[in-house]
């Protein structure tokens, strides 16, 4: 009978012994993790502090970009603004007078000098978007007015290619707590990005209060955007023009700054067309947010 | 006799440009370079109105703005500057400016601007001395 409590007991030891064993190969392997992980650590820690570097590194570059930019742009627009009224000053004859001929080429060289002025004022625009350095100087305005301004601008420009242009708002007043000058921006570069692309018909801008938000319309008869191309309508440097061919040279540059502005103000824009039936632009500034702010002022 | 104009830019072409564009409108033109200059000019000449660039070096157009006020609150003054802020133009306006007209605008005609301001301002006067 004193057997099998012998061979329990043997059993027993050689489990022991196993667990023993066992227990050995985990701290072992528990030692080697921990090394290895001590390692990792070590690792991580470095790729951290040169992240860190380079980060800094890459915040020094940007800050050097957006300051490069915004002073070649400053003093790239004295000179332009030099050049551009030399040329008025010829074209209106007052030095002596000129023909037809030489009137042609000074008016293509003032095109190209406002072509010239868009760019420089797109690429700072986006630049100070992209650093983050555009505050807004936010107070409440009556939007009808900032609409007549726009129009007023374009005008000229609209009936220059026999467009009707033209705003359809709430005769009674649409008040926004915003930066008038931004969201003025914003209108600017719709309209003009509408004359570009709308050889006949009406462009015309639409304004409707909502519940929570104002909805800014900018509707032209142009062109029209292609199905494939609306969903790059407002990234930096597209110049698809829509179609082919059409419309005339732009910097690709205004519709990604009216998204920056109107995203700056917590509102959403987006673009809806058919080729041929033309595009709606429309953006949103919220309203309740304005209010609150425009009370706690 | 013909209306003198003060007309102030430290860029000395485009003083030039504009200097034979306004004389072109009929007006005497007494242009200056700097701040000091312009205060000067402003004194000998006692212009009916002044034209300043708002960027210049070390006095810029409000500043010196600011010294025309203490010696004549009713002058007209129009601000030239390369683009213009609601900062910039609400600082202006404290000062009682006519009209603020960016010096380059792919929009808009500078020279057509200037001399609807300047006639804009005369018209106001005229009015004032019916009174």
């Amino acid at each position: 009978m004193k057997k099998p409590k012998k061979r329990k007991s043997k059993n027993t030891a050689i489990k022991l012994k196993k667990l023993e064993i066992e227990l050995k190969e985990a701290k072992n392997e528990l030692e080697i993790q921990t090394w290895g992980l001590e390692k990792t650590n070590k690792a991580i820690k470095l790729l951290y502090k040169e992240l860190e570097a380079r980060n800094k590194r890459l915040r020094e570059l940007d800050k050097l970009k957006s300051d490069f930019i915004s002073t070649v742009s400053h003093e790239l627009r004295t000179p332009l603004s030099i050049v551009k009224e030399g040329i008025n000053l010829v074209m209106d004859e007052i030095p002596g007078e000129i023909n037809e001929k030489q009137k042609k080429v000074l008016t293509a060289s003032k095109d190209n000098i406002d072509r010239l002025t868009r760019i420089i004022n797109n690429l700072l625009d986006i630049s100070k978007i992209e650093s983050g350095k555009i505050e807004l100087n936010k107070k409440e305005f009556n939007v009808a007015g900032v609409i007549t301004r726009t129009i007023n601008l374009f005008k000229s420009k609209a009936r220059e290619k026999g467009l009707e242009l033209k705003a359809e708002y709430a005769l009674k007043k649409i008040n926004l707590y915003a930066d008038t000058d931004k969201i003025n921006q914003i209108f600017i570069n719709l309209v003009d990005n509408a004359i570009k692309f709308t050889d006949k018909g009406v462009i015309e801008i639409f304004v409707r209060e909502k519940k929570d938000e104002i909805e800014c319309v900018v509707s032209d008869t142009g062109i029209g955007i292609s199905k494939s191309d609306l969903p790059r309508v407002f990234s930096k440097f597209q110049q698809f023009g829509r179609v082919p061919g059409a419309g005339e040279k732009g910097t690709g540059l205004g519709l990604s700054i009216a998204k920056g502005l109107v995203e700056m103000h917590k509102g959403e824009i987006w673009a809806e067309s058919e080729l041929g039936k033309g595009t709606k632009f429309i953006f949103t500034i919220p309203k309740e947010k304005t209010r609150a702010r425009s009370r706690s002022d | 006799m013909k209306k003198k104009i003060l007309l102030v830019d430290d860029e000395k072409d485009f003083l030039d440009i504009m200097s034979q564009k306004i004389r072109s409108w009929g007006y005497e033109v007494v242009s200056a370079s700097n701040a000091e200059d312009a205060m000067r000019a402003f004194k000998r000449e006692r212009p009916s109105a002044a034209i300043l660039d708002y960027v210049m070096p070390e006095v810029n157009g409000v500043q010196l703005l600011m010294r025309i006020r203490a010696v004549d609150m009713k002058i007209p003054v129009i601000m030239f500057t390369v683009k213009p802020q609601s900062e910039v133009i609400e600082d202006a306006e404290k000062l009682d400016i006519l009209a603020f007209i960016p010096k380059l605008s792919p929009y808009t005609d500078t020279q057509a601007n200037l001399k609807t301001a300047l006639s804009i301002a005369f018209q106001k006067e005229k009015g004032k001395n019916a009174r």
